[in-house]
């Protein structure tokens, strides 16, 4: 199908982009950057903006390390996490778990900030955010906000971003050394959504985090000893059933992606 | 708006809407009708185009998004009426039926070999998700991206 008509604006800065949001008024405006969710969805009619705010004039992409932790601009795209070296070795965790976004050509142009904001529950991404924590920088009209991950995601497709702010960035925790990381994910084909997922880190202190997607309304954080926290998980989680599996199985799914990433973590911290 | 870009070499500037897909614009407007319509949301990689040298779904980005773009479709890729030598591995491994996913398969797996990400079959395999075959399957598609890789490593 074809998207339904829509105004288009092509900001090149976040300040004007802000601006552009500002002004939409009661308009539904709604930003653009690699376009890999929202594209599909104008095309099948799911997202019916007024607006759409291009961001890809902004230069919003780039990894940085910060002390204590790692910057990763909005728009550095899934293919960027998945193969560069640099990002391999400051954040081992999402390097891992990009592989499992979309297919390659979606990685080529989806982004991360994207992917945070779109807070797709069944989305990798946002699962190794949750799961290093840190802040969210988000600009709007009074300037920059910091939002901290663990108050960022809010339900389906629906984060702590108001509508006049503009995602910039994630500053991700950099996780204690000699930590171990894994990530596992149960999908019905190669790359294609999750029906669950889960990003473990097991810390040189022994203790253990692990974050499950796919089985609720938004990603879900377990602290705790290693041995227990599959077991925590699945009697947690309260997944819906839906077209493809019931609820009784995609919980099952939640422990068994939490065992596998929770063993690969280990298996990481001890190599 | 007006949109100029350069598609295998030609350069366009033609008036777009803002919701019109860079598939559509392809298809439509350049004549690429060797960039395939499948699923129009992202999955099935008929629609795969290099945008600026990067595979992408035509399907999935918008026309506007490619201002000032190089785009190379599967037509771009012979030289002189010939095929390229991936086209010719696929045509003589019997990995062509019906075609219509051979273009995607074709730009997907050449970049999968430039980038070294098509090392050994399950890696060439995963290489393939998204782009999805309903004839021949996928075995004589990784033989053929398999010897074509194999080609490249002895010429370089």
């Amino acid at each position: 199908m074809i998207p339904r008509p829509f105004d288009y604006e092509r900001p090149g800065s976040v300040e004007e982009a802000v601006a552009v949001l500002a002004a939409a008024g009661g308009r539904d405006a709604k930003l653009i950057a690699g376009g890999q969710s929202l594209v599909p969805m104008l095309s099948l009619g799911l997202a019916r903006p007024d607006v759409l705010v291009d961001l890809s004039r902004v230069e919003l992409d780039g990894i940085e390390a910060l002390g204590g932790r790692v910057r990763v601009g909005a728009t550095t795209c899934h293919r960027t996490l998945e193969l560069d070296p640099e990002v391999r070795s400051l954040l081992p965790l999402a390097a891992e778990a990009a592989r499992h976004v979309g297919n390659p050509r979606v990685r080529n142009r989806g982004t991360f900030g994207g992917s945070l904001a779109h807070a797709d529950p069944a989305a990798e991404l946002p699962v190794v955010a949750l799961a290093h924590g840190g802040e969210i920088v988000a600009h709007g009209p009074g300037g920059a906000r910091r939002i901290p991950l663990g108050e960022f995601f809010l339900g389906y497709l629906e984060t702590a971003l108001a509508p006049d702010e503009v995602l910039v960035a994630a500053e991700l925790e950099r996780l204690p050394e000699g930590s171990g990381v894994g990530f596992h994910e149960e999908a019905q084909r190669a790359d294609d959504f999750a029906l669950a997922c889960a990003a473990a880190v097991v810390k040189p202190d022994g203790r253990a985090r692990v974050v499950v997607g796919g089985v609720g309304d938004r990603p879900l954080r377990f602290d705790g000893a290693p041995g227990e926290l599959a077991a925590a998980v699945e009697s947690a989680v309260e997944p819906e059933e839906d077209a493809f599996v019931s609820a009784a199985f995609r919980r099952r799914l939640a422990g068994v992606c939490a065992r596998r990433a929770l063993a690969q973590a280990r298996e990481d911290a001890a190599a | 708006m007006t949109l100029e870009l350069v598609v295998n070499g030609r350069r366009f500037r033609e008036p777009v809407e803002p919701h019109v897909t860079l598939l559509h614009f392809l298809r439509d407007k350049a004549g690429a009708t060797d960039v395939k319509y499948g699923c129009g949301e992202g999955v099935c990689g008929a629609c795969t185009v290099l945008l600026d040298g990067v595979a992408v779904n035509a399907c999935s980005v918008l026309a506007v998004q490619a201002e000032g773009a190089r785009v190379e479709t599967v037509a771009g890729l012979g030289e002189n009426g010939s095929l390229h030598p991936l086209q010719q591995e696929l045509v003589e491994r019997g990995a062509v039926q019906c075609g219509f996913c051979t273009p995607g398969v074709v730009l997907g797996s050449l970049e999968a070999v430039r980038l070294g990400l098509a090392g050994d079959r399950p890696t060439i395999r995963r290489s393939l998700a998204g782009n999805l075959c309903r004839c021949t399957g996928y075995g004589k598609i990784v033989d053929a991206v398999e010897a074509y890789r194999d080609r490249q490593g002895h010429a370089s």
